[in-house]
């Protein structure tokens, strides 16, 4: 999986270069044979232990640039003692539900409600609200439902979360707003799954005003059964997007009845679906993706 | 000594990377490190590391299946086929079908970051996982909501391998064949014979 933060330290290194016009043109045209073609026949000479070498230094100075980013040797120690990353129980690995999709997005769910017993109010869901609707501050809830496995109008399919209600901003007084959330893990999406769900949006002609699909996914992919031409297009979200989103608002609740619970779910999805060594050894959590934990403690904005 | 193949070693030690940067991936290196003095270069060095590790997972595979897959074959006198070598290569993994036409069952290994695991697939989704499960006994094994895997698929134990601590890329074979060995003689004959009634 790409990760923002290998790309943006390359491209960091790569403007501390002067390039000679000539080996530009060079890097420009040298894209060579594609993965597929490497191997269905086309045979490269084997590479020599100094290649690896070589790009063994390449490769750890990018490393250790995004390493001074987050705060040098001891960065660890940087890190708040409550955060998810330094806790090694993930929620859902216990009881062998770390790739289970409603698992997931039912505690997402959850996790989100003010009405429920976390005690978080609407910190969650606003934040979250913030980033899906791309608001320049955070809504003013007014009123929020939620729901999981909501079951389609055409009794078809299941919304895997739908949250709706009515907030008040300056610019927006009590505008009414819906989200529709699925979210892939492993599987495949279903035959034209989300170009029927913005039927569904459609077909149900509620009073939203404002109105969002969100594609939550590991790597952040944009859906692919999705409407070419529809009004509303869907938001891509990547599982450390959301954490990302959330990590900022965590200082607030450690006192709060589910804190735990969102720490081990949050170190769960580090463990699971980016297989970053959560705990207190900095060298295996060097060791999984020093990139995506960059991206997780760094999010570009 | 036979030794893991040193590409393979640096494409798993330096994944996150060479994940970046793969060519199938959004981020071919060209994009990546636009006018690079040594954009062409690395590009050739992936390349051929990548290349090479394809092959150099392959090799180890077949360390590991093909005596396995032999004694299978011999004992059970089912017809087992094997995938074209260019395929292991590019998935580093090994997917064997049991029996003709249409494909339901299958077995086979993979590699990843974390090791070499064994693993045995079935059509029928998640809700045949359990069954498979209980043919293993009390062989230590995950269903496909437990790892990352297709539902339908139950992984054994995975034999672990540290790439992190091969030294310039060096790293001892045997131990690592000899344990995924140890642990593919849960899918014996008495197993497959049972899994195929699945």
């Amino acid at each position: 999986m790409r990760t923002r933060e290998f790309i943006r330290e390359l491209d960091r290194l790569t403007a501390m270069v002067t390039t000679p016009p000539l080996v530009k043109k060079l890097g420009r045209v040298a894209n060579g044979p594609s993965r597929e073609s490497l191997y269905l026949g086309t045979v490269l000479p084997k590479p020599s232990s100094q290649s690896h070498a070589e790009l063994a230094v390449f490769f750890e100075k990018v490393r250790s640039g995004v390493i001074d980013k987050l705060g040098g040797a001891d960065w660890l120690k940087k890190v708040p003692a409550h955060d998810p990353l330094r806790c090694s129980i993930g929620l859902f690995e216990t009881i062998d539900l770390g790739f289970r999709e409603t698992a997931h997005t039912r505690m997402l769910a959850w996790l989100m409600d003010p009405s429920k017993e976390h005690g978080f109010g609407d910190v969650l869901v606003s934040v979250f609200l913030q980033k899906v609707f791309r608001l320049k501050s955070r809504p003013r809830l007014k009123e929020v439902a939620i729901r999981s496995e909501v079951i389609t109008s055409d009794q078809k399919g299941r919304l895997d979360i739908h949250l709706g209600g009515k907030w008040s901003a300056t610019d927006r007084a009590s505008t009414r707003w819906e989200v529709i959330l699925e979210a892939k893990i492993h599987a495949d999406e279903g035959d034209e799954q989300c170009s029927r769900y913005e039927t569904e949006v459609q077909v149900r002609r509620d009073s939203y005003s404002e109105r969002v699909l969100v594609f939550l996914t590991p790597d952040g992919r944009p859906p692919a059964t999705n409407s070419i031409n529809a009004d509303r297009p869907w938001e891509s979200l990547s599982f450390l997007d959301l954490l990302a989103l959330f990590r900022p608002e965590l200082a607030a609740l450690t006192e709060r009845p589910g804190f735990y619970m969102i720490r081990h779910y949050m170190a769960g999805v580090l463990k699971n679906l980016y297989r970053i060594n959560c705990g207190e050894n900095q060298a295996a959590l060097e060791g999984s993706n020093i990139y995506q934990i960059s991206d997780y403690l760094s999010p570009a904005t | 000594m036979t030794e893991v193949g040193k590409s393979l070693v640096f494409c798993l030690k330096y994944y996150p990377e060479m994940e970046s940067l793969d060519g199938e991936a959004k981020t071919p290196i060209s994009k990546a490190l636009p006018g690079h003095p040594h954009s062409a270069s690395i590009k050739e060095k992936i390349d051929r590391i990548r290349n090479s590790a394809g092959k150099e997972a392959a090799d180890l595979i077949h360390l590991c299946a093909d005596a396995w897959l032999h004694d299978l074959k011999s004992t059970t006198g089912m017809e087992l086929r094997s995938p074209k070598r260019a395929a292991t290569e590019k998935r580093w993994g090994l997917e064997v079908t049991l029996g003709s036409k249409p494909s339901t069952h299958q077995i086979g290994i993979w590699i990843n970051q974390e090791g070499l695991t064994p693993w045995v697939w079935c059509r029928g989704g998640q809700a045949v996982e359990k069954n498979i499960q209980r043919l293993f006994g009390r062989v230590e094994t995950f269903g496909s909501k437990a790892r990352e895997a297709t539902s339908g698929a139950v992984a054994l134990k995975t034999t672990k391998i540290d790439w992190n601590s091969a030294k310039d890329f060096t790293l001892d074979a045997a131990p690592i064949v000899e344990r995924t060995k140890k642990t593919l003689k849960a899918i014996n004959p008495e197993f497959i014979a049972k899994f195929r009634l699945l």
